[in-house]
């Protein structure tokens, strides 16, 4: 039996991780009622696809161009989760709540 | 434009303007505007009368004296050209003759006017009975002014119409209704003759003109042509245009066998009989053999000879025939107006005789003294009837005491019909008489000159039995004892509007041919002698102004119309417009002097023998002896039923009419019904699935794509939850399906 798929860690097994994090991510997003857990799924999402950046980057042609996207994706999560809690802070002054399957207002 | 024609047209019109303005407006007016027709009618009888006595200021020329005839016409359908020109022409024609009828017809009219406003005080629609009154002398007026003979047609019809308006006056009586129904068709079936007649007129001689239908007779336009009726039967086209043409005259005055319709339209108001029976009506068919008199007469007419037409024979037949016929009716009616009704056929039966025998001139002059006593006893009559409420002589009886303005205007005009000597009645009568026995005379070498003896037999007998009947309803309706106490105690004697126009018309009975005449023979005498025209001049006024010569001579044939203009015609053409003297003039001038004593004798005796028998029958001695239940039980039947020529026709005419009519109504009902039916099922299942289609196959495609949208609509907003999270994952689960659709493309 070979075993060398265990050892010789390749593209595919970073790609494999990056595949299982963005579905948590999904899934997060998706089962997840409050808010915040939501901004974590979206957390997830961007890591998981920071994780291709560097993974394609390394072994890729030997460009450094995807890490430099990485550190981007980084910095713009940074930013984008300090957007987000505002927004989250926004809406539970307005609803008093975060649950966001109890917020249909976007149906109006 | 001429003075006579202007004075004509005033005449005539200002009847229509009334009739107009008085059946639109005339209920508005003060006593619903009768004074309108009446003031109407009374200015045309001063303007006729104003032409009257023109006609008798003028000397006397070879031709006769009178008026000089005038025509003007007025362009009314102009269409084609050449041989195919269409050119048909109003026009007014004025000469003696007309104005004679003016004279009659305005003076009958206005006094029926006047007595109108009594007799038919308070009566419903009173207004509109003026309203017809007018029209009906409008349309009388407009046929004896017309210049051709379309126009008399069409004013034929209108007086047609007015009688059958009048007559169905009291619409509410059923009686009334079917009188004048029983009018109109009676006069239609005459009409139809007439209008066949004209045609063939218009087709020979190409112009309805009264001249130009007789120069086209006097210029042997009808020559050799002849109508083949059967194998071996023809007539000459131009007897058989004639006899078709009297078939008007036959159905307007009530000639046998067209007579029925005269004794129903007493149903109308009592005025209306008046005018009917003396001015209007009836007297239209006289008037028409008068006018046309040449072309009944054919081209012997221009020889002078009126004494061999087969159309003027059976004219004199019919004629006699009807004034038998109706005056031994009229002895065995009870009802004063049914009476007086037959005595009216009887009367245009001697004027037609008139005619037939070749003395037009008599039968107009007898028409023009026949208006005024024939009005006179009607308008009598109408007294007694205002007075008593009933028509039958049976509820009479003595009234002389209580209605003596009523008895003496009737006793006079009683007189005048039956021909006691020295009134109007017995000149006009006599003339014609003796006419008919010179016929009989001048025929007296034929072998069938019995049959030309028959008008004369016909006439003196019927001459006996007018003055019996006329006598007969002064002694049951004036003289013995009232028959009805009750109704005797309640009559009066009418008002002056209704005994002014009795007492005016019995005056004129007694002047009009005895008193009028001698002032005016004179007078035409001493004027001839100065124009030296005294042969011209006839022994009776009337004749000098109403003659054969007159007609011809009068008519303005010697002009025709060209490019517009009235232009003369040539010399050869005017020379056959004169009458020339021939031997059956002469021949006839002879027989006539021979008839002339015998007749007078002969009439006298008749008249006196009708009256004693009369008052033998009625007041004398015979009055407890009952006749008619004992020797004469079985003539009188026959009498009571009309000679049972209205049962004839009701057995025959109309049995067939109802017969056909129900034929018509089975088929109708059975057949085209049927069709119109099936077709109505065929088109209402057709439009059964029609529908059905449109609602399921249009409609339901419509409905469906509504349903449709709307079904979408309610499915996909359940998308549209308002929920982040739905929203993700719709947009996820598209990237993925972009994705593999992306994967399977590539």
């Amino acid at each position: 039996m070979n075993f060398n798929w265990l050892t010789d860690i390749g593209l595919t097994h970073y790609l494999t991780v990056s595949v299982v994090i963005f579905s948590l991510g999904i899934a997060v997003i998706l089962a997840k009622r409050n808010a915040i857990a939501i901004l974590m799924g979206i957390e997830l999402l961007l890591n998981a696809a920071c994780l291709n950046f560097v993974a394609f980057s390394h072994f890729g042609n030997g460009a450094q161009s995807g890490q430099v996207v990485a550190v981007f994706i980084i910095v713009i999560a940074a930013a984008e989760a300090a957007v987000a809690l505002a927004i989250i802070v926004c809406v539970y002054r307005m609803f008093n709540l975060i649950a966001v399957d109890q917020i249909a207002k976007m149906k109006e | 434009m001429d003075t006579t024609i202007l004075i004509s047209s005033i005449i005539l019109f200002l009847p229509l303007v009334a009739f107009i303005v008085q059946i639109h407006i005339g209920r508005f007016f003060k006593r619903e505007g009768d004074w309108l027709p009446t003031s109407a009618v009374g200015i045309g009888l001063l303007l006729s009368l104003y032409l009257f006595a023109t006609m008798l200021g003028t000397h006397p020329t070879e031709h006769g004296a009178g008026l000089k005839p005038v025509m003007q016409e007025w362009e009314w359908i102009r269409a084609g050209s050449g041989l195919g020109l269409l050119d048909i022409r109003f026009g007014i024609y004025v000469d003696n003759l007309t104005v004679v009828m003016l004279v009659v017809v305005t003076l009958v009219s206005f006094l029926v006017h006047v007595y109108s406003m009594g007799y038919m005080h308070g009566e419903e629609r009173y207004n509109r009975f003026f309203a017809y009154l007018g029209l009906f002398t409008f349309s009388m007026l407009g046929l004896v002014l017309s210049s051709n003979l379309l126009f008399v047609y069409i004013f034929w019809e209108l007086v047609g119409v007015c009688s059958y308006l009048l007559i169905g006056f009291y619409i509410h009586k059923d009686s009334a209704a079917a009188a004048a129904k029983k009018a109109f068709i009676t006069n239609r079936v005459g009409d139809l003759g007439f209008l066949i007649g004209i045609l063939i007129t218009v087709g020979v001689a190409g112009s309805t003109m009264f001249s130009d239908v007789f120069a086209s007779v006097a210029t042997g336009m009808w020559d050799n042509k002849t109508i083949h009726l059967t194998s071996g039967l023809s007539v000459s086209l131009l007897t058989f245009a004639g006899l078709l043409m009297f078939m008007g005259p036959m159905g307007k005055s009530a000639q046998f066998p067209l007579h029925v319709w005269l004794p129903d339209a007493m149903e109308g108001p009592t005025p209306v009989s008046a005018l009917i029976h003396a001015a209007t009506m009836v007297a239209a068919g006289v008037y028409l053999v008068g006018r046309m008199f040449p072309f009944f007469t054919g081209p012997g007419f221009f020889q002078g000879n009126f004494f061999d037409s087969p159309v003027l024979l059976s004219i004199a037949l019919i004629g006699g025939f009807t004034a038998i016929m109706a005056a031994t009716i009229a002895v065995a009616q009870t009802d004063i107006k049914k009476v007086l009704a037959y005595s009216t056929v009887s009367q245009l039966g001697f004027m037609m005789i008139g005619c037939g025998v070749g003395t037009f001139a008599f039968a107009l002059f007898h028409l023009f003294t026949h208006a005024f006593f024939k009005a006179c006893l009607f308008l009598g009559a109408g007294s007694v009837i205002h007075a008593i409420h009933s028509q039958e002589m049976c509820d009479m009886g003595g009234l002389r005491k209580k209605m003596p303005v009523t008895y003496w205007t009737f006793l006079i005009s009683t007189c005048a019909i039956a021909g006691v000597p020295f009134l109007s009645g017995f000149y006009s009568k006599e003339g014609i008489l003796t006419q008919a026995l010179a016929y009989a005379f001048y025929h007296g070498h034929s072998p069938q000159w019995f049959v030309y003896a028959l008008p004369f037999i016909f006439g003196i007998c019927a001459a006996a039995f007018t003055a019996f009947y006329m006598f007969r309803i002064i002694w049951l309706t004036f003289h013995g004892h009232p028959r009805d106490e009750h109704k005797y105690e309640h009559a009066h004697e009418s008002h002056f509007a209704m005994a002014m126009p009795l007492v005016v018309l019995s005056f004129l009975a007694i002047v009009s041919a005895g008193i009028l005449p001698g002032i005016l023979t004179g007078k035409a005498k001493s004027d001839a002698h100065e124009a030296k025209a005294a042969h011209a001049v006839s022994e009776f006024w009337f004749v000098n102004y109403i003659s054969p010569a007159a007609l011809v001579e009068s008519m303005p044939a010697g002009y025709e119309w060209v490019g517009g203009k009235l232009q003369p015609r040539t010399a050869k053409e005017q020379n056959f417009l004169k009458i020339q003297e021939s031997k059956a003039v002469a021949e006839m001038h002879h027989c006539h002097t021979q008839a002339h004593l015998p007749t007078l004798l002969a009439s006298i005796f008749v008249a006196s023998l009708g009256i004693f028998l009369s008052w033998l029958c009625f007041l004398g001695p015979w009055h407890s002896k009952n006749l008619v239940r004992g020797p004469l039980k079985a003539y009188h039947k026959v009498l009571v039923n009309l000679y049972y020529i209205d049962w004839f026709y009701l057995k025959t005419v109309v049995a067939l009419t109802y017969l056909a009519s129900k034929i018509c109504g089975w088929f109708d009902h059975t057949v085209v019904d049927f069709l119109v039916n099936m077709w109505g099922w065929i088109t209402v299942r057709t439009s059964d699935v029609a529908g059905k289609v449109d609602y399921y196959g249009v409609d339901g495609t419509v409905r469906m794509t509504g349903a449709v949208t709307l079904k979408l609509g309610q499915k996909s907003v359940k998308i549209q939850t308002g929920r982040v999270q739905d929203y993700i994952a719709l947009s996820l689960m598209l990237v993925v399906l972009v994705l593999f659709v992306f994967m399977l493309l590539v």
